[in-house]
C-alpha cells in the first residue's frame, strides 16, 4: 500500500481510514491502494504550505528556477516509470504517455524553470514628477489546486509549475481515480530541492478533500481543472471567500473544414483530434463542421480511418486507443450515443463497446444530428465525433460559436482570408489552422466563455499566480506637498 | 603550447604567425596563439553563415536544452578552465573559482531559459481590414570581440545570448588572453553540444578584429573593449550600416554622503576598486566624498588599500590574495603613467608603487585631493587606483559624477532613502548601486550611456539586442 499523501516534504498515510483501490481501466485490476486524506490532513497540508510560503516567496527567483531544473532532470531519469504508471492508472496507450504526457511534462518544467526568472513589470519612472513608482510582482500565498484524471501528471504540473515558480506554495488534490504519478512527482520535487511544504499532495474525493481545500481560509487562491459542473461549485466557494479562482473547464471544440481544405489532412486531423486519449481531452475535436461539397468524402474517409484504429492493452505499444477511464464514464458515453441515434442521428462507424475486458468503446462517428441536440452541445469526453454540414462561411463560424464552451477550435483551409477570419471570429482560447491538438509550453491554454477563466502554461499563467504591487516613493522631500492643497489650505511656511 | 582556433567544429591553429602569450605574474611566455589571416576569417564567417541556416530554425526549447548542457559543461570543467584563465591573466585561483565560475554558470542557465521568452505585442487589427503581428527573429551572423579583463566571462556574455536568440557567432578573444575561450569552444565541439559552425572562435590581434568586423558576411558586430576600439568598430560597421553593440569603458563615480558608514563603505569599496586589479569597467574607481565624511573615509580607505593583498608573494594559489597583476606590460605601463603624471595638488594616500619587477604588479593605490579636470579623473585608468575628490552639496555631487564622458556604472552611499532615489534618477549611468557596488544578477541589464557604449549585456534586454523585430500585416478583407 502506498502512502497516499505528501505533506511537508514527507509521505504520509491518509487519516480517514478509507482505502482507495486505484484501478487499471484496461482490465479492472488494482494498480495500487492508498488511504485517503481526512480533514486533519487538509489542515496539516495547508499549514505546511503556509509555513513554507514565508521563505519560498522571498528567495531569489534563481533558487526556484534551479529547483525546477533539477526536477526536470529527475523526471527525465524516471521517464519510463512515469509513463508506465500513467498508462496503468488511466488506461492511456503507452505510446501516448511515452510520447506526449511525460515529455510534455518535462518540457513544461524546463520552460517554467526559465520563465521563473522573467517576471514582467512596467519600468520604474516618475509618472507624476514627484514620486518614483516601481512595480513589484509578488506571489499570492497558498494555492489550493485540484487536477483531473485525464492527464494526471501533466495537469498536476500545469497546476504546480507556475504557482511554485512564482513563489507560491501548493496543496494539490489529484483525481481519486489517478493519484499515483502525482505522488511520484511530489517525491521528485522534494528530492530536487523544493523545500518541505512547498508542494503538498492529498488524495481524496472532490466533495470531501477537494471542497475542504478550496474552502480553507488559509488557501488564498484556488485552481481547478475539471468539469464545468464542478467548476461552478469551486467558483461558488471561492467567490464566497473572495478568493481568486483559476478554472480550466470543459470544451466542445469545433473542427471546421472549409471547401478549399486539404481533405486528406482534415480527415487525418479529425481522427487524431477526436481520438487522442480516447477523446478524454478538453480540446478534443468533437464537432466537425464540413462544407457540403466535402461532406460525404470526409465522413467516409474518417469512418474508414477510425475503423482501422486498434484497441487493446494500453501497455502494448501496438495499441492505438485505450479504454475510457471508468465503467461509469463508458456508461455515460454509451447513453449519449444511444440518445443521439434515438434522436435521429446516424452511426457512420463505431457506436458500441467491443468485446474486451476493460472500459473500451469503439471510435464513433455520427451524422444527422441537429445543432441544438445533446450530442452536439454537451461534452461527451469519449471517442465520439459528430459531423454537420454547412453552406456558407458565415454559417460555419456561427455554428462553431454556437456553444457555451470556448476552449479550442480548428479551421481547415488554405485561403489566407478564411484563415484570418476563423482565427479572429472563433470564440476560443486556442484556434488552430490546419491542425488540431498540438500545444507548446510557451503558449497560453485556457478558455473563453464557460470553458473557464485564466491561462495554463506560458508567461500568462503568471498573471494568475501573482499579484502586482505599486510602490510609490516621494522624491520631493517636501512637507507641504502641492497636492495637499486640494484637501486643506494651511498657509505654507514660505508664504 | 599552441592555441587553436575553432572553426566549423574543428580545432586547429590559425594560419598566421604566432603571438606570444605571457603569464603576467612572471612576465614569461607560456604559449603562442597564431594570428588568423583573412582566409581564416573568411572560413569562420562562412561556417557561421552555413550553420545559421539550420540554427535559426531550431525551436527555442531546443536551444534551451543545448545551452543548459553548456552550463553543465562549464561547471564540470571549472578546475581546468580556471587554471587556464589564471595562467593567462594572473587571476588568483581561489577567488576566480568562487567569484567568477558560479555567476558564469548561472548566466548561461539564465539565457537558456530566456531563449524561450520572446517579448512581443498582441496580434490584432490596428487598422480596420488588416491583421498585424510581431515576429522576433535572430539577426544572423554576429562578429564578437572580447577583452582581456574577464576573458571567459566576457565571451559568455557575448556568445550565449547571441546563440540563445538563434544567431551564429564568430568570436575573437583579446590577443593576450585567448586560451580559456578557445578551450571552452573546443570542449563544446568535442561534446557536440552545438552544431558545427554555430560558435566559431578565432585567435588574433586588432587587425584580425578589424577584418572580422568589416567582413561582408556578418550582420552585426559586438565588442566589449576600450572606447577607442568601440569607435573603430562603429566606424567600420557604419560603412555597411551594420548593427553594433558596444560595451566600452567606465569611470564609475562613487558618491559617499556624510550619513554613510565610512568604515563599512571603505571596506566594500576597496574590494570593488581593487578586484581584478581594478581592470573592470564597473570598478569603484572615482570616489566623491562629502565634506563631513571625507577625512574619515580617506583614512579608512587607505588602511584597506594597504591591507589588500596582491598575488605577488603567494602566487595565484594564495587563498588570501585578492589582486592579480595587471594583464599585460602595456597596461601596467599605462597605469604607472597615470601615477607618474599626477598633478602637484594630488596626494598619494596609499600605494603608488610596484611590489617588484617580476610580472606586471602595481600595489593598491589611493590618490586624494584630485580635481574634476585632472587627467586621472577624466580618463579610465583600468588599474588598482582609486581617486578621491571632495564635494559639498547634492547638486555638486551630481555634476561631478556626471562630468565625464563615460556612463556605465555608479554608486551612492547614504542612509537617506529619498536622496538615494533622487540620485538614482539624476545619475547618467546604466547601473546605479545604492549602498553597494559591483554585484550583478543575470536578470538585470548591464550597459552604459554616453561613450560607454550602447546595448545591454545580461538580462532579457541583452537577448533582445540580438534579435530583430518584423511586422507582418495581412489584408483580411476582400
Amino acid at each position: 500500500m502506498l502512502p497516499g499523501q505528501w505533506i511537508d516534504g514527507r509521505p504520509a498515510e491518509g487519516g480517514s481510514g478509507h482505502v482507495l483501490e486505484v484501478a487499471n481501466p484496461a482490465d479492472g485490476t488494482t494498480v495500487e491502494s492508498v488511504t485517503l486524506a481526512n480533514g486533519a490532513d487538509v489542515a496539516d497540508a495547508v499549514a505546511a504550505a503556509r509555513a513554507a510560503f514565508r521563505q519560498w516567496s522571498q528567495v531569489p527567483p534563481v533558487v526556484r528556477s534551479d529547483a525546477l531544473l533539477a526536477l526536470a532532470e529527475r523526471m527525465k531519469d524516471r521517464a519510463d516509470e512515469y509513463a508506465r504508471v500513467e498508462t496503468a492508472q488511466t488506461g492511456k496507450p503507452i505510446r501516448l504517455s511515452t510520447g506526449f504526457d511525460v515529455p510534455g511534462s518535462v518540457d513544461n518544467t524546463l520552460f517554467f524553470a526559465g520563465a521563473a526568472r522573467h517576471l514582467q513589470g512596467t519600468a520604474a519612472a516618475e509618472w507624476d514628477g514627484d514620486h518614483t513608482s516601481t512595480v513589484r510582482r509578488e506571489p499570492i500565498g497558498v494555492v489550493g489546486s485540484i487536477a483531473p484524471w485525464n492527464y494526471p501528471l501533466q495537469m498536476a504540473m500545469w497546476k504546480m509549475l507556475p504557482a511554485v515558480a512564482a513563489g507560491n506554495t501548493v496543496v494539490l488534490k489529484p483525481s481519486e481515480l489517478t493519484p499515483l504519478t502525482t505522488l511520484m512527482l511530489a517525491e521528485d520535487a522534494s528530492a530536487a530541492g523544493l523545500p518541505d511544504g512547498v508542494f503538498n499532495v492529498l488524495t481524496g474525493t472532490g466533495p470531501d478533500v477537494g471542497e475542504a481545500i478550496v474552502a480553507h481560509p488559509d488557501v488564498r487562491m484556488v485552481s481547478f481543472t475539471g468539469s464545468t459542473r464542478v467548476g461552478h461549485r469551486v467558483a461558488e466557494i471561492a467567490a464566497g471567500q473572495l478568493k481568486r479562482a483559476h478554472l480550466e473547464l470543459g470544451g466542445k471544440a469545433p473542427f471546421v473544414v472549409f471547401p478549399d481544405a486539404d481533405l486528406a489532412a482534415a480527415v487525418q486531423g479529425a481522427v487524431a483530434g477526436a481520438l487522442i486519449n480516447t477523446g478524454q481531452d478538453c480540446t478534443a475535436a468533437t464537432r466537425a463542421y464540413v462544407h457540403h461539397s466535402l461532406f460525404d468524402e470526409f465522413v467516409s474517409g474518417v469512418a474508414r480511418v477510425m475503423d482501422g484504429v486498434r484497441l487493446g492493452d494500453p501497455a502494448d505499444p501496438a495499441t492505438d486507443l485505450g479504454p475510457l477511464i471508468s465503467p461509469s464514464q463508458r456508461e455515460k458515453v454509451t447513453a449519449m450515443v444511444e440518445r443521439a441515434v434515438a434522436g435521429g442521428a446516424t452511426l457512420a462507424c463505431g457506436g458500441f463497446a467491443p468485446d474486451l475486458p476493460g472500459c473500451f468503446y469503439r471510435p464513433t462517428l455520427l451524422t444527422g444530428a441537429r445543432q441544438d441536440s445533446e450530442i452536439v452541445q454537451e461534452e461527451v469526453f469519449g471517442p465520439v465525433l459528430v459531423v454537420l454540414p454547412f453552406e456558407s462561411d458565415d454559417e460555419a463560424i456561427r455554428l462553431a460559436n454556437d456553444t457555451r464552451y470556448g476552449l479550442a477550435a480548428s479551421a481547415w483551409t488554405s485561403d489566407v482570408r478564411r484563415a484570418h477570419r476563423a482565427s479572429r471570429e472563433i470564440e476560443a482560447g486556442c484556434v488552430w489552422i490546419n491542425d488540431h491538438i498540438p500545444i507548446v509550453s510557451e503558449m497560453p491554454h485556457g478558455g473563453y466563455k464557460q470553458s473557464g477563466m485564466g491561462k495554463d502554461m506560458s508567461q500568462y499563467s503568471f498573471d494568475e499566480y501573482t499579484q502586482v504591487k505599486h510602490v510609490s516613493v516621494d522624491i520631493t522631500g517636501v512637507a507641504n506637498k502641492e497636492w495637499h492643497r486640494t484637501i486643506y489650505s494651511n498657509p505654507r511656511p514660505d508664504q | 603550447m599552441q592555441v587553436n582556433s575553432v572553426i566549423n567544429g574543428q580545432a586547429s591553429p590559425a594560419s598566421g604567425p604566432d603571438l606570444e602569450l605571457i603569464d603576467p605574474s612572471s612576465g614569461t611566455v607560456f604559449a603562442g596563439a597564431p594570428v588568423a589571416t583573412g582566409a581564416d576569417v573568411d572560413r569562420a564567417v562562412a561556417a557561421a553563415r552555413e550553420a545559421f541556416g539550420a540554427w535559426r530554425n531550431t525551436t527555442p526549447g531546443e536551444r534551451q536544452a543545448a545551452i543548459l548542457k553548456i552550463a553543465n559543461l562549464i561547471e564540470d570543467n571549472a578546475d581546468e578552465l580556471v587554471r587556464l584563465e589564471s595562467q593567462n591573466t594572473g587571476k588568483p585561483i581561489p577567488v576566480t573559482h568562487a567569484e567568477e565560475i558560479p555567476p558564469m554558470v548561472d548566466q548561461v542557465r539564465f539565457f537558456a531559459g530566456a531563449a524561450r521568452i520572446l517579448e512581443g505585442r498582441s496580434a490584432g487589427e490596428y487598422m480596420s481590414g488588416f491583421t498585424s503581428m510581431i515576429r522576433r527573429e535572430p539577426v544572423g551572423v554576429i562578429a564578437q570581440v572580447t577583452p582581456w579583463n574577464y576573458p571567459l566571462m566576457m565571451a559568455i556574455w557575448k556568445f550565449i545570448p547571441a546563440i540563445a536568440a538563434g544567431n551564429a557567432v564568430v568570436l575573437k578573444p583579446s590577443d593576450t588572453t585567448p586560451v580559456s575561450t578557445v578551450r571552452l569552444a573546443e570542449m563544446i565541439s568535442e561534446a557536440e553540444l552545438l552544431p558545427p559552425g554555430v560558435l566559431n572562435v578565432i585567435t588574433g590581434d586588432r587587425d584580425t578584429g578589424r577584418t572580422l568586423v568589416s567582413h561582408d558576411g556578418i550582420d552585426m558586430a559586438a565588442i566589449t573593449g576600450s572606447v577607442r576600439a568601440g569607435m573603430q568598430v562603429a566606424e567600420e560597421a557604419a560603412k555597411s550600416v551594420k548593427r553594433v553593440h558596444l560595451e566600452l569603458g567606465g569611470k564609475a563615480p562613487v558618491v559617499v554622503f556624510d550619513d554613510a558608514d565610512a568604515a563599512k563603505a571603505a571596506e566594500w569599496l576597496a574590494v570593488a576598486g581593487y578586484f581584478n586589479a581594478g581592470q573592470d569597467c564597473t570598478a569603484a574607481t572615482r570616489i566623491l566624498a562629502q565634506d563631513g565624511i571625507h577625512d574619515e573615509f580617506v583614512a579608512a580607505l587607505a588602511e584597506q588599500a594597504v591591507s589588500t593583498k596582491t598575488t605577488f608573494d603567494g602566487g595565484a594559489e594564495d587563498e588570501d590574495a585578492l589582486v592579480p597583476p595587471l594583464n599585460n606590460q602595456a597596461q601596467m605601463e599605462k597605469v604607472m603613467g597615470f601615477i607618474e603624471r599626477l598633478p602637484e595638488h594630488a596626494t598619494i594616500a596609499a600605494g603608488g608603487t610596484r611590489p617588484g619587477d617580476r610580472g606586471f604588479y602595481i600595489d593598491p593605490t589611493v590618490v586624494v585631493d584630485m580635481n574634476q579636470k585632472d587627467e586621472a579623473i577624466q580618463n579610465e585608468i583600468f588599474g588598482p587606483v582609486i581617486t578621491v575628490q571632495r564635494f559639498s552639496t547634492d547638486e555638486e555631487a551630481v555634476a561631478m559624477a556626471n562630468g565625464v564622458m563615460y556612463g556605465l556604472a555608479s554608486s551612492v552611499w547614504t542612509e537617506n532613502h529619498g536622496r538615494a532615489l533622487r540620485m538614482a534618477k539624476a545619475l547618467d549611468f546604466g547601473t546605479v548601486w545604492i549602498n553597494t557596488h559591483i554585484p550583478l544578477v543575470a536578470e538585470m541589464p548591464h550597459g552604459g550611456f554616453k561613450q560607454s557604449g550602447y546595448g545591454k549585456d545580461l538580462s532579457l534586454y541583452g537577448l533582445e539586442d540580438y534579435t530583430r523585430i518584423k511586422h507582418v500585416m495581412s489584408a483580411i478583407e476582400d
